[in-house]
């Protein structure tokens, strides 16, 4: 199936269910029905099964649907199940110390998937346009070749060449560059260090102090401050991919557990309301 | 290091495992291949001197064929499985049916259908293996059970004797009987040589037919000390081998096979029985048709030396079939292999399309030739239109044009011919525009997967790298099911966003078999795929090195300690002595194996929560395309 076709589908399966929700909850709370208890129980079964998502990811050899599908349920259920928490907290900030913890990790957890949706949405095109993927397991070794490549380049011009331009240019701009991990920001380009495309520009100005075959060494150092940018980016990207589970996956348990312990206190304590 | 060690695993060599040990009910032992060399192989048996001493003819016989016994109706072969070994027919008679077999008789077969979905479950109790490639210490397969499936003669009501429910219609069927001469009646060495599907179903026509299974590799060994053997063989690859293929190929499909025209003097056609002066319009053809074959059949050695300089040098290393402007003189039939199709783009040449086996070239051409009015000067006959290279191995059907007009025009369907004016007018159409034109929308992922050779796969792996998110579910999945050791690298060459993942591929010319001394590299007897059994696997690598993709790794296995697995070998002074796993570990040879025992298909693409990853046959290209428009 195309994507715009499932997408469209999705939408208007959405659309329906809230719908039909909204209808329900309202006809409910007109017949004065236990609207919070039904919210609450629909809502804490479908964030369960939200979670099995990752658990269905542990046994890939069982028949369960593939993946994708999943996927799909996980996202259009989980922004249903964000309509089912604002008819929960029937649209109010909650009172009460483990409801407001509770309705904080929820959101916590929402806004996590959102984001994650849209990293996973968006990044992966990004760092396929910035140049060759590569593996996360070979970035420290190609990050170790750049390095070493750099410096044998340095020594080596300082030591054929006769001059100092390019070993200045590396031990004022270029070594913090090459040397330097990224943050999870770069990949929104919110790093204070300077661009490969400074440094190009920089080295581009003290052409006029090389000489030619200093001038072959620097068309080199160009070539590897562009792999550079390129490994930073893949690095901070793939980190951001995989570290907005971090947040998502234990605020889930979290919240699973939260909401059993919020049911059991609610039923024992809230009446029916 | 070589020390004395008796306990030690003996190292896997050639001919642990008879043939005839791999499938209960098979036979064979040195007293069954002395009677053999005595009766039915006596011609064999003139060769014997020639074999050499540490390859001798009996040994051949003893581990690479088994006697195996059908009953009446059970399938020895099928139309459309791959094989791997060749028959002979040592008493009694097989049946091999004219057309091509309805579909419900082509199933799974019998007895090899395996519990997929108990096997799923049964993983869920089972822990991994706390050390990659861990074996355990001797495990020895069970034999599978005999691949035949007994089939009703009922199932196939148009190819009996009208009244009967036992007897095939002699008209439909052609019989084979065991030969007066010495060399012997032979079936299924085309498959067997030339690593393609079965072109026909052999049926056994009477209990207990007893038939001599060999396995490629005796075959090979045969053909290669034995001339006689070598003739007789190739011979018949060269005579069979053509009218099947014009049985099924486009537009010579529809030529009558009953026997019509009066053959000429020197027939000996297949399908002409010696008291019949009768030949049929497919025979006709046959015997015009002429058989060609471009490159090497090893030719991964040399596409993984041309690969590095790549391009252009790659396309011109391709052997011209046809060449774009000459006039159209032939239709051009893929009897097996990849044929690119270029059209001359400015400086250089831009790949179009490609043609697999079945397919064919220049049929609109000669059929705008044919109709031409040789009153009217102003038209003109029309030249090919693109040139034609070959990619690898490949074999050609040519059929003068002469031929095609003569016969296989006159009986296109009105579908065929409807197609045929179709095609011409937009070739007519794209004449017209600008000469350097070539477009085509994906042409240059066409040329990557030719370049890459990998137009050769039928279960490619492919990430679309725009929407994979390197989550790494793909590779968990393929460890999860292999005992924690995933079968694939998550990493490959690309072209448009799209990555060609170093996942065997389950080629349709597998290369990786081509050397493999024991056989363990094979196609599986059910689901066609291209898989190692560990057992027989001697960890030569020969499979890795031949593989054109990289796609096959060796990896030392070990032991439950999750040391490398000890093994020893026969020393000429010393007897057995075992070998330090440390220098020399024992090897086992793996790949992807398309989780052919799950009822998931392969775990990779189930397990793949975006999109992203496919297994794709990337033989046909619009299922290649349509997957990368969605």
């Amino acid at each position: 199936m195309k994507f715009k076709r499932r997408r469209l589908i999705g939408l208007l399966v959405l659309g329906v269910l809230s719908l039909l929700t909204w209808v329900v909850w309202t006809v409910c709370r007109t017949g004065m029905a236990p609207t919070t208890l039904y919210s609450g129980a629909a809502l804490l079964s479908l964030v369960i099964f939200l979670a099995l998502f990752n658990a269905r990811k542990k046994i890939p050899f069982l028949p369960l649907f593939r993946a994708s599908t999943w996927m799909q349920w996980h996202i259009y259920l989980g922004f249903f199940s964000v309509l089912l928490f604002l008819l929960h907290v029937d649209f109010r900030i909650p009172s009460g110390l483990l409801e407001i913890v509770l309705a904080i990790v929820f959101v916590i957890v929402a806004v996590s998937g959102v984001f994650g949706l849209m990293l996973s949405r968006s990044l992966p095109r990004r760092m396929n346009q910035a140049g060759d993927p590569v593996p996360y397991e070979q970035i420290p070794r190609i990050r170790k070749e750049i390095r070493d490549s750099v410096k044998d380049l340095i020594v080596h011009s300082e030591e054929t060449c006769d001059s100092s331009t390019l070993s200045e240019f590396y031990r004022e701009h270029l070594r913090e560059f090459i040397e330097a991990r990224p943050s999870v920001f770069h990949s929104f380009g919110m790093e204070k260090k300077r661009t490969s495309y400074q440094l190009t520009n920089e080295l581009e100005a003290r052409m006029r102090y090389l000489s030619e075959s200093e001038i072959e060494v620097a068309s080199e150092l160009e070539s590897w401050i562009g792999k550079k940018e390129n490994i930073d980016f893949q690095e901070a990207s793939q980190r951001l991919l995989k570290g907005w589970l971090f947040l998502h996956i234990p605020f889930s348990v979290s919240l699973i557990l939260l909401g059993v312990a919020h049911g059991i206190f609610a039923l024992l304590f809230g009446g029916n309301a | 290091m070589a020390e004395e060690n008796s306990d030690a695993l003996n190292r896997p060599k050639r001919w642990r495992v008879p043939y005839s040990e791999e499938v209960i009910g098979a036979v064979m032992d040195y007293a069954v291949v002395r009677d053999m060399l005595r009766g039915p192989l006596r011609g064999l048996a003139a060769d014997r001197k020639r074999f050499p001493g540490d390859l001798p003819l009996s040994g051949i016989l003893r581990h690479d064929t088994r006697v195996r016994t059908y009953k009446k109706g059970e399938v020895v072969i099928r139309q459309g499985d791959y094989g791997d070994s060749a028959f002979l027919i040592l008493t009694g008679k097989v049946n091999v049916p004219l057309a091509r077999l309805p579909t419900p008789s082509r199933g799974s077969r019998i007895g090899q259908k395996v519990n997929k979905f108990a096997n799923s479950i049964a993983k869920l109790f089972r822990s991994g293996a706390p050390y990659p490639e861990m074996r355990a210490k001797d495990r020895r397969p069970e034999a599978e059970r005999s691949h035949g499936q007994i089939i009703h003669l009922q199932d196939f009501p148009e190819f009996l004797l009208e009244g009967s429910i036992t007897q095939f219609n002699p008209e439909f069927v052609h019989e084979l009987t065991p030969s007066n001469d010495q060399m012997g009646e032979v079936f299924g060495e085309i498959a067997a040589l030339s690593r393609t599907a079965r072109t026909a179903t052999v049926l056994a026509a009477v209990d207990e037919t007893q038939l001599l299974e060999i396995r490629w590799q005796g075959l090979r060994d045969i053909r290669k000390f034995s001339p006689k053997w070598k003739e007789m063989i190739d011979d018949r690859y060269r005579s069979s081998s053509l009218p099947a293929h014009l049985r099924y190929a486009q537009y010579t499909s529809n030529l009558s096979r009953e026997r019509t025209r009066p053959a000429p003097e020197d027939s000996s056609a297949d399908d002409t029985d010696k008291g019949q002066e009768m030949i049929s319009d497919l025979s006709h053809l046959a015997r015009h048709t002429r058989f060609r074959s471009y490159g090497e059949f090893t030719w991964q050695s040399t596409f993984k030396e041309m690969a590095e300089s790549g391009g252009k040098d790659l396309q011109e290393s391709e052997p011209v079939i046809v060449k774009q402007g000459s006039i159209a003189s032939e239709l051009i039939l893929v009897r097996s292999g990849f044929v690119r199709v270029t059209k001359r783009y400015n400086h250089g040449e831009k790949t179009v399309a490609y043609l697999g086996k079945g397919q064919s070239y220049g049929m609109e051409e000669l059929y705008h030739n044919a109709r031409l009015d040789p009153d009217k000067h102003d038209e003109k006959a029309l030249e090919y239109a693109h040139s034609l290279r070959a990619i690898g191995h490949v074999d050609i059907l040519a059929i003068p044009g002469p031929m095609v007009e003569a016969n296989v025009i006159p009986q296109l369907k009105p579908a065929e011919e409807a197609e045929l004016k179709a095609e011409l007018a937009r070739m007519e159409k794209e004449r017209s525009r600008s000469s350097g034109s070539a477009s085509s929308g994906n042409s240059n992922m066409l040329e990557f997967l030719v370049e890459q050779r990998a137009i050769n796969g039928t279960a490619a792996m492919l990430i679309n790298l725009d929407r994979c998110t390197s989550c790494d579910d793909c590779v968990r999945a393929c460890s999860a099911t292999h005992d924690n050791n995933p079968r694939f690298i998550r990493f490959g060459p690309q072209q448009e966003g799209i990555q060609l993942t170093h996942a065997c591929m389950h080629c349709v010319d597998p290369v990786c078999m081509i050397g493999c001394p024991t056989g363990a590299i094979h196609r599986d007897a059910v689901g066609n795929q291209v898989v190692i059994n560990e057992y027989t696997c001697i960890g030569c690598a020969t499979c890795a090195d031949n593989c054109a993709y990289d796609n096959i790794q060796m990896v030392a296995v070990r032991d439950k300690g999750g040391d490398f697995m000890p093994g020893s070998e026969r020393d000429e002074d010393r007897g057995m002595v075992r070998i330090n796993p440390e220098e020399d570990p024992i090897r086992k040879a793996t790949k992807c194996d398309l989780c052919e025992n799950l009822p998931t298909g392969p775990a990779c693409a189930n397990a793949c929560p975006h999109d992203a990853l496919v297994r794709v046959d990337l033989t046909k290209s619009e299922e290649l395309f349509d997957w990368m428009s969605r």
